[in-house]
Formats: C-alpha cells, structure tokens, sequence
C-alpha cells in the first residue's frame, strides 16, 4: 500500500476511523525565488551553481541583504527550509571580501556542530579559496588547537566550549576577537530555561570581550518557530533583531492526524495503551515501507517501541537492523550509524525520544507517529515536521496517553491547529546564574564600577562575591584574585553535568552500555531496577552512587520497574503573598522510597522493593495555594489529603497550559498541613535550580489557574476521577474527584 | 498599622540579596579559601598596619651573589661556566646548537601567581629575572603592591628583558609564559622579543624522573643539588598570601614569598649547570641519573655514540626485562641513525645469547636478529632467527593455539609472513616500509 491507501484505510476501517478526532491538512506550499543578490561576490554564486543551486529561497535573500546592511537577524522557518544558507552566504561573502575577516559558530551540541562543517566545507572546497573552517570542541587535539585559533576563519563550536576554553583564555584568541564580524547562533529555540539563562549570560560575557578587542559582531540567529522569536532572542543577544519568518521554501502537503485510543475501563476512564495503539498503527506503515519516525516522551516508551516494532518487523520480513532506537544515553557512534542508516533508508522505522529533536539530519522521513503530546505547541509541530518532504504527501499522527494534556488536546483539536506556539522563556537575570557568570566576567576582565552587566550594574553581587573572596576591589575595578577557575564551576546545562556510567558486567570484559543523568539515576537505575537498552533488558546488580557507576547484567523477565520518589518542601523566603497563595524561595528535596515491578503488557503490580539512595535537594523558587482546613470540615486527612493530589494533577497540568511550557519543567507536592503556611497547601515548583521566573507568574496567574483547574474537573466525563482530570483513581481514593471540586469551589480564599 | 495593637505575625521579609546568594549556595566565605595561618608565620594574622604609600605600585628588590656562591654541591660560577660553553660534540647533528647559550643574553624568569589555574583571571604579582652582570649573578624581582598597578609592572619586565634574547624557565612553556604573555595582551603591552625557550622541565624529567619517582624542582634540589631549605613556604600557599596582603598591606607577610621565589631563581641556574655538566659528561654526575634518559637526550643531539654509551650502562642496570627490552630498542634505534648494521646486528645477537627474560620478549628478540641479519644480506641467518622465534611463539599460544590472543596471533602471522618471504622469495622486501618508524620509543611516566 502507498501512504495515499494507508490514509484511505485509516480514514474508514472500523478499528481506526472513529478514533481519529481530527485531520488536518497543511496545503503544499510552492517555492518562492529569489535572484542571486548583484552584490554578493560573483564567486559565491558561481559556486553554488555549482552545487545545483541557481537561485535562493526569498527568506535566504532577505537574510543575506539584512545583514549585509548591518542588521542583527533572526531566521525562523520550517525545518529543512535551508537556514544554514542564510549564514553562510553573508559569513563566506564577507571573507571574500576580506580575508581577515571571522565568524564564530555556535550550536548547542557537537553533534550539530560536526554536521554543520561538513556542509559548510562542500561550499568552500566549490568556491576554490582558501577559507578555514574548524571545529572547536572537547574532542580537539591540542596542536590543532593552536592553528584553529590562529587561522581559523569560521570557528565552529558550542556554548560549553566558549564559556569554559575560549573566553577564560581569550588572549589567546586575539586574532578571532580582533577581526570577529558575525556571532551565528542556530537552534535558537533549543536556549530556553535554564540553559537558554546561561548562554545569554555567555553572550554578555562575550560581547564585554569583543569591546575589549574593538569589535562589535553581528548577530545571525535561526530557530525552529517559537512564539516569540524576536523577544526571545533580543533577551540572548542584547541586541535589536530583525526577524524574517516568511520562508520561501517548498513543501509538499502535510496530513496531521488526532488519535485517541479507545477507552477500555470507562468507570476510571482508562484508555488503552498509546504504545500498543501506536504499533497496531504502525503495522501498515510498516507493511507499505514507508519510513516512519516513532517519537516517545520517555525512554522506557522508546524501548518498549523498539521492542514491539521489532516484533512487527520480523513479522512482515523486514531485515534485521530496520528498526531502531535512538535516545539520549545510546553512544555517540551508535547514533551517527541509527542516523547515517535513516538518510540511506535502510532503517525503516525509528522510536527516538525527543534527542531527535534537533537539527540532526536524518533526511526527509514520509510519516510521523507521536506516541503522547510532547509536552509543548512547539516540540508537537517539530516532531511532526520530521515527516515532511519537499514534494509529496507526508502523515503524521498524534497518539494520545490518557494524561491530562493528551486527553485535552485530542479533545480540543482547535488548541493545537490554530494557537501560536509556545514562547521561549529564559532568565538571564536569575540570581544564581547572573552571580556565577558575574565571576566567570571578572576572570575575563576586572569590571569596572557601573559597568552594565546585563541592562545595569550589579554593586550588590559583586560585593557579595568580594566577601566571599573571590573578587577584589581596588580603585575603580573588581579583580578576580580566587585561585580557582570559575568557569569550570558552572555548568551551563545543569542537569547534564554529571552522567553516570552504565557498565555490563556479564562478559569476561565489562562493557559501558550507555550513561544517564545523575539526576535520572536514582529512577532508573536504582538497586535491582530493570534497565531497557536498545531493547534488551538490565538488571542493575549494584549502583555505587559514589563512583557514579550502574553495574548491570542482561536478562530476560516480563516486568519492567517505576520508581517512587518522595518529594519534600521547604519555604526559605516568601516574595509575595494573597490570601489565597503565594510565592518565593523553596528548597525541595526528592528523596527515593520504593520501586514497584509491574507486568509488562498488562502493568499489574507483581512485587516492589526499596530503594537505598541518598536524599537530593533543589533550591528553587516555587507558588503556592493554601485552602484553609477550617472551611473544610468534612473531610478527614486522609479525604483532604486525597482530594489535594487531585488539585495538584488539574493545577500542574493547567499550569503547563496558561504557562506554555513543558509540564516537565514543573513539579508539585502537597501538605495536609505546611509547616510554613499552617494550612493545607498545593506547591507547583521550577524543576531549575533558582527558577527562571515561572514561579513568578504561577503567582500572578493564581486565580486564572483555580478556575481553570475547576472547569477541567468539572468538564472531564469520568465517574470518580481519571488521570485525565484528578489524576488516577485508585491512588486518591474514591470520591476524590468531588472533593477537589470541592476544595477548589469553596474552600480556597478568593484570590 | 495601629502603633497600640500587637502586629499580627508577619509573612517572612523577602531576604537580603545576600542572604539568597548565600542559600543558592554561591562561593561560600567559610570555604573559599584556605587558612592562610596554615603558614605558621603568625604575622600573617596581624591585623591591618596600613598599606605602604602606593608609589608606583611595584617594587623592586635586587640582589647580587658571587660566582663562587655554593648552592648545595654546586657553584654559581661552574654552573654559568658549563651553560656558556658549547656542548660537546657541537655541530654533529644538523640544527644542533652549535655554541652555548650567550650568557650576556640570557634571562631565567619565575613567576609567582593569584592562582594555579591559568587563564586570564591568573595574575602574576611577582616576577624574578635572574641574569649575571658582570662578576655577578643578579636576581630582580618586581612585586605587584596593588593590582591597579599591573601595567607598570609588565612596564619594568620589558625593560629588564630588553636585551635578553634566550629565556630560560622550570616549567615555563606550559606555565610561566602563557601566563605573561595573557597579562601583556590584557594590559595591551608588546611581546617580548625572545628567540627561544628553554624549558628546564624536560631535560629535568628524563634525567631524573624515573629515578626519584617525581621531578619536582623541590626535589632536585635536595636530591641533585643537595640543598635544602629549611623555612620555605609552600607553593601552594602563596595565592593565599598574596590575597591576605591585597586585603591587610601588611607587606612583611610577602617576604617569604620573595624568598621562595629568589631560591627558585638560583635552583634554576644551578640545575641548568647540572644539565649541561652531565650532558657534556655523563660520568661526571654528581647525585642519582636515569642512564637512559641521559641516552635519549644526547641521542636527541646527535650524539649517538655517547647515547649508546649512556643506554648500555642503562640496559645492564635495568630494573626488569620489560624495562631492558626497551632499552634495547633505543640502542638498535641508535645504531640505526649512526649507520652502523653490523654494530646493531652484533648487538641483537649478542642480547639473544644472554637473553635470560621471559620468553615473550625473546621472541621478539630473534626477530630483530632475523631483521639485522637480513639487513646485512644474511637472508640464511635470518631464516634460522625466525623459524626459532616461530617456534617459540607457537609454544607461547600453549592449548590456546586454535584462538590465541590477538596480539600473539598477529606476532605468529608476522612471523610466517617474514618467514615465507626469506625461504625462496627472498628478494621481496623483507621489511615492510614504514615499520622501522612506526614503533617510537616511549618515554618514561
């Protein structure tokens, strides 16, 4: 079957059709051309007609003149419109024009990086001039160091890299920040949050070197769309920007697809499996050989993916390696050869977790399966953007988990096909991070007084750091004088700064099978959990938390492990208070209990065990709502503890909605009684040391977010609470869907 | 608020910036740095005396000792002697340095630092110059009184470096130097006009590393100068210090500093006199030497026939066959660049009929037997090498002869490979290209 029958039979087969709550398709869409600019060096053009290109797409002529006139730009168009185009055109015509000339690269891993020089280095070897091109990163040896930063026309690197190496040793790179035009910054939409907060605070530190030099670069900017792409990268850069959305790039139409599995239990409003639902729909996929990308939100999800599809594949003959897995903690080798088999076509189908989000090129995929909403507007139309080609039909189908967010999008179809997209938030002003990179400055360079940083001078923070040693103040400047390096006591990704190794120790040889998160760790690789790696299962024998190190051993069981983690509030400082809530400064501590087995088709709980890891503390910023015990009288502990979980899941995943971002990057707990408040209490915490600012508005939305959580309740169909509304019956208790209509009615104060 | 009424309890005020800086965790004072008591000089603990007059910001302490001044076993005077006179055997490896180092041109510098990190958050607060005037060793160093005055301070290096040409230092290269030329940069000074660098650290890891198990320069002044100093303050240390004067001016609390670091300055005359006496002479060390290593350094002159020399006292004296094994290839490698076939073909055979290592090794022995027999167009001799090195290879696979371990397997392949070649087609290239250079001898650590 081709993907035109697949569409037919998914359309009226009576097994799929009525789950199907929305098609909607996005008409092709025809190539706009632009000529080559006259002003771009006739070289220029004759290479890329070399390379088959004759004229440019209207959004790439647009960035080539903007910054020709000076402009600070931000490109933001579809995936594979041929953004990497509209910097290389204005980098490569400037060298031309003037040998000295450099540009500095930067991509936010080294993946992207490596795969950018590549490309960047075909269009060089067709212009015939010397023109040097150069990754810098982890895995640059040291002689090549010395040449890159002394020829190094285009240095391509990534923020890690110039925060740690290259702006605490700028001297050394005299020649690039003397003779820096253009600063590229792709994957613009990928510095949000945390990282985003660090990177702009990298980009101060940047521009406060490049003045030391006499420069002053220009800004080229593309990102995946995002809400607020001129904001978002005004915050990062400091600068003006100029934004060119309108791609003239071709597609061909694209169907997106709404699937909601059908209910199974409708007294708790369970609804089948949506990875057993989203391989019953790969099976023509599948069949047809069209080329599918499965996207789960979690690891286990992919695994369990990989294992199932690959059930099916042998089913319909399929050659052994045509399914694959792909997830953070797979090698870097494996992934360049999952990716390398996806551009060549010999794997056929691909369960990834959002790792393959990125820029990462895997060449045009004809269909996409999203196995639960990815959590955001914006993740959603990039994994669906994975299907796409530029002529052609491409599908691609949303599968809803019963989740809250799941059940109201494929519910409320209108969310996702007509709202913009969700915007970046990033604080760089976030009192952590600001004071780290406010170190990491003064190594630079002494600050001098009422030197902005930022918008303003920051007197406080510098004679904060003076107190604790690390500056000194001497005349009219603050002085590093601490003997460490600061830079390398900021990790600008915090969660990814320590791995823990994941070793086989079945052989004669142990083998490292992969690494994950240390914050992860404790959930997935606990004592005795079942570890799922390219789809085979691992008992973890032992995990030496000191070392870091997850000893494991294949093995063959029909359970898989979830892990509890207990979570703990503690209010340092309160910001701002209403009589209903409140905000401020919390430390959380996340402190790992127990971890059940359950049966792996039919998750039935079969055992459990305990978990012995040390407790871990977050000190971030936090709101949260009191509802006063003596309005609630009828309800003992346990109900009003009940029916405060339920309020927590509408409030969490309400928040997720008003907040547009990732339901991920909140957490929530409650209290009977908070020893702060005194009063039954719902937190809803930044999953970011120090928050970016979500707290904030968590509070300013306080009374948006009770009724919207009541409205969600009230709405949802089911009986007694589901994981939709609630949150799963069995776990509150009967009844809790009426008590936290209940709490949320009449007990909280009006905000 | 009614003034009468109680206040009802507060919500908890929104803390200082301070006190959430402190929280988040940010550079905590109790921990940042170490106690600079730790010192036991007890004035470091004074309380603040008042900072001396700002001046110019730095100072400048010279000083001057005789030629005949002793630093432990070694004189002043021998030493700037044996680095002046041109190395023995000069001219016999092409690029050799030919003379010895103009002395009238040459500077030993030593930094002492705000950290041991690097970068350009590193400040150098003192620089020693040591250089000989006349009948004289002069040290000057130039001390820092506020960070302020930093460019003044690059100011008078570039003046005291004006007419030296050669820089000699102790782990310069990867130190000292990047770190002045980051504070000539940030203080937008020139570079300074040098020819080369001297980095004392490596003749200093070959000579003496494997034999006292560090090359510190602490250590080889008390094990090969054989001087000691008693009150010195340790290097890592003196970050703190500096921080504590920044903070009290009390500037007695640096004179340990600038102790330290004018006995670095003659540590490092004294060695170089010990480098270069030694490699003019081996025999006339004066405290333990790494043979070896002596062999390799004068092989890196040129001087092959010396290097041998050193390596053979090195083979008898080593410690295990591993050790005597390597060894040896640097001695067939010298024999190689001097030309010499028969010399190295001797050599081997020699080796192979006192061999008394495990058979491993001995293996690979005979095939460098076979390789310098062949070499000499003793295809006949080479044959025979090789076939008993295949046989005890074969022996060495034992039980595991189906599935060796690779690199017995990859040796047993060699082997018959070398073999084939010899018996009957004898005229093919019996070594392959490249293989001569491919195995480097490693160095020691």
């Amino acid at each position: 079957m081709n993907l035109e029958q697949i569409l037919g039979a998914f359309r009226t087969r009576p097994r799929f059709a009525p789950q199907f709550t929305a098609w909607h398709t996005i008409p092709a869409r025809p190539a706009q051309w632009a000529a080559f600019p006259p002003e771009m060096d006739p070289r220029l053009a004759r290479a890329l007609e070399r390379r088959g290109i004759r004229r440019l797409y209207t959004h790439q002529a647009q960035a080539y003149e903007a910054v020709r006139r000076g402009a600070d730009i931000a490109v933001v168009t579809p995936t594979a419109s041929g953004k990497t185009l509209c910097y290389n055109l204005p980098v490569l015509d400037a060298i031309l024009r003037d040998g000295g000339s450099r540009a500095l690269y930067l991509f936010p891993t080294k993946a992207l990086g490596a795969d950018q020089v590549l490309e960047l280095q075909g269009l060089i070897d067709a212009l015939g001039v010397e023109i040097a091109a150069f990754t810098y990163d982890g895995d640059t040896r040291g002689d090549a160091r010395r040449t890159i930063r002394a020829a190094g026309h285009i240095v391509v690197t990534n923020p890690d890299m110039l925060h740690t190496a290259i702006l605490p040793h700028h001297t050394k790179w005299l020649r690039l920040f003397e003779n820096l035009r253009y600063v590229v910054l792709d994957e613009l939409h990928h510095y949000r949050g945390v990282f985003g907060s660090h990177v702009a605070n990298v980009l101060r530190r940047l521009a406060r070197i490049c003045r030391f030099y006499g420069t002053r670069p220009q800004f080229i900017c593309c990102s995946a769309t995002i809400g607020n792409p001129r904001e978002h990268a005004e915050r990062l850069t400091g600068r003006t920007i100029t934004v060119i959305d309108r791609s003239g790039a071709p597609s061909g139409e694209r169907v997106v697809a709404l699937y909601n599995p059908p209910v199974v239990n409708p007294q708790l409003g369970i609804r089948r499996d949506a990875v057993r639902e989203a391989v019953e729909l790969s099976a023509e996929l599948l069949a047809g050989r069209i080329q599918t990308i499965f996207f789960a939100r979690t690891r286990l999800a992919a695994e369990l993916l990989t294992t199932y599809l690959g059930e099916r594949a042998r089913r319909y003959h399929l050659p052994p390696g045509a399914i694959c897995g792909y997830r953070a903690g797979y090698l870097p080798s494996e992934r360049r050869r999952i990716e390398a088999g996806l551009r060549s076509g010999a794997v056929r189908a691909v369960a990834a977790t959002n790792a393959l989000e990125l820029g990462i090129d895997i060449g045009e995929m004809q269909a996409a399966v999203l196995v639960g909403y990815p959590g955001t507007i914006a993740s959603t139309w990039q994994q669906a953007g994975r299907a796409g080609r530029r002529a052609g039909r491409s599908l691609a189908i949303l599968v809803a988990t019963s989740a809250a967010l799941d059940q109201f999008i494929v519910t409320h179809p209108e969310y996702l096909f007509a709202r913009p997209v969700e915007e970046a938030r990033i604080n760089p002003d976030n009192l952590l991070i600001l004071a780290s990179h406010l170190r990491c400055a003064a190594f630079e360079l002494p600050l001098r007084d009422g030197e902005t940083f930022g918008a303003v001078p920051q007197p406080e923070i510098l004679a904060y750091l003076e107190e604790a040693g690390v500056l000194h103040h001497e005349d009219d400047a603050w002085h590093y004088i601490a003997d460490a390096y600061p830079a390398e006591e900021v990790s600008l990704r915090s969660a990814s700064q320590e791995n823990v190794v994941i070793i086989d120790t079945s052989s004669a040889r142990p083998r490292v099978v992969g690494e994950i998160d240390l914050a992860s760790a404790p959930a997935f690789v606990h004592d005795d959990a079942i570890y799922l790696h390219l789809g085979q299962q691992y008992h973890v024998e032992r995990l030496d938390w000191e070392q870091r190190k997850a000893y494991v051993r294949p093995v063959d069981v029909d359970y898989y492990t979830d892990a509890q983690i207990a979570v703990d509030v503690r209010v340092l400082a309160e910001f701002g208070r209403s009589p209903a809530a409140a905000h401020g400064e919390v430390a959380v501590t996340f402190r790992p209990t127990i971890f059940k087995k359950l049966r792996l088709a039919t998750h039935e709980n079969v055992g459990w065990g305990t978990i012995h890891l040390p407790e871990t503390t977050l000190h971030t910023t936090a709101a949260w709502w009191m509802f006063p015990r003596d309005r609630a009288p009828a309800l003992d502990n346990d109900a009003l503890q009940g029916a405060l979980l339920g309020v927590s899941h509408a409030l969490h995943n309400v928040a997720s909605l008003y907040l547009m971002s990732d339901p991920r990057d909140l957490g929530s707990t409650v209290e009977v009684r908070s020893p702060h408040t005194g009063q039954p209490t719902v937190t809803l915490f930044e999953q970011v040391p120090g928050g970016v600012g979500q707290a904030e508005r968590l509070f300013a939305l306080r009374g948006d977010l009770l009724e919207a959580a009541a409205r969600l309740v009230e709405a949802c169909g089911c009986a007694e609470g589901c994981p939709s509304c609630v949150g799963p019956v069995l776990a509150l208790g009967p009844d809790a869907k009426r008590r936290a209509i209940h709490l949320l009615r009449d007990v909280c104060v009006p905000a | 608020m009614c003034a009468s009424r109680p206040e009802p309890p507060a919500p908890e005020a929104p803390d200082s910036l301070r006190e959430r800086l402190r929280r988040l965790g940010l550079a905590d004072p109790a921990r940042s740095r170490a106690d600079t008591r730790a010192a036991g000089d007890g004035h470091l603990a004074r309380p603040h005396v008042g900072v001396p007059g700002r001046g110019s910001g730095v100072e400048r302490i010279r000083a001057e000792y005789a030629l005949d001044r002793r630093h432990g076993r070694c004189v002043l005077g021998d030493a700037l002697e044996a680095i002046a006179a041109p190395p023995a055997g000069a001219g016999a490896a092409p690029g050799g340095r030919v003379r010895g180092l103009d002395l009238a041109r040459t500077a030993y510098v030593d930094i002492e630092t705000t950290g041991l990190a690097g970068g350009t958050g590193t400040y150098a607060f003192l620089i020693g110059v040591a250089y000989v005037d006349g009948q004289a060793l002069v040290t000057e160093q130039f001390l820092l009184h506020h960070l302020g005055a930093e460019r003044r301070l690059l100011a008078s290096l570039q003046e005291c470096l004006a007419r030296a040409r050669h820089l000699v230092t102790f782990n310069g290269r990867r130190f000292d130097w990047p770190i002045l030329e980051a504070r000539l940069v940030l203080a937008r000074e020139r570079p300074l006009p040098l020819e080369d660098h001297t980095d004392l650290i490596q003749p200093a890891r070959w000579l003496w590393h494997r034999v006292l198990g560090t090359h510190r320069l602490s250590t080889l002044e008390a094990e090969v100068l054989g001087a000691r100093r008693p009150n010195d303050v340790p290097g890592w240390l003196i970050p703190a210090i500096y921080v504590e004067y920044l903070r009290r001016g009390d500037r007695a609390s640096l004179d340990p500093v600038l102790a330290h670091n004018r006995a670095d300055l003659l540590a490092m005359v004294a060695l170089h006199g010990e480098v270069a006496r030694i490699l003019r002479d081996p025999d006339a060390a004066r405290g333990p030497l790494d043979w070896e290593g002596a062999g390799v350094l004068l092989a890196r002159e040129g001087r092959h026939r010396e290097a041998l020399a050193c390596l053979d006292r090195a083979a008898a004296l080593a410690p295990d066959p591993d050790a005597r094994w390597r060894i040896l290839r640097r001695v067939a490698r010298a024999y190689r660049l001097l030309g010499d076939a028969d010399g190295a073909r001797a050599r081997w055979e020699r080796e192979a009929a006192v061999w008394i290592g495990p058979d491993r090794l001995r293996v690979r022995l005979l095939e460098e037997v076979a390789k310098a027999r062949a070499r000499r167009g003793d295809a006949d001799g080479a044959r025979r090498a090789v076939e008993e090195a295949l046989g005890l290879a074969r022996r060495l696979c034992g039980p595991a002869a189906n599935d060796p371990p690779p690199d017995l397997r990859r040796l047993t392949e060699r082997l018959s490979g070398r073999l084939a070649r010899l018996e009957g087609r004898c005229r093919l290239p019996i070594l392959p290209p490249g293989e001569r250079d491919r195995k480097a001898a490693p160095g020691p650590q």
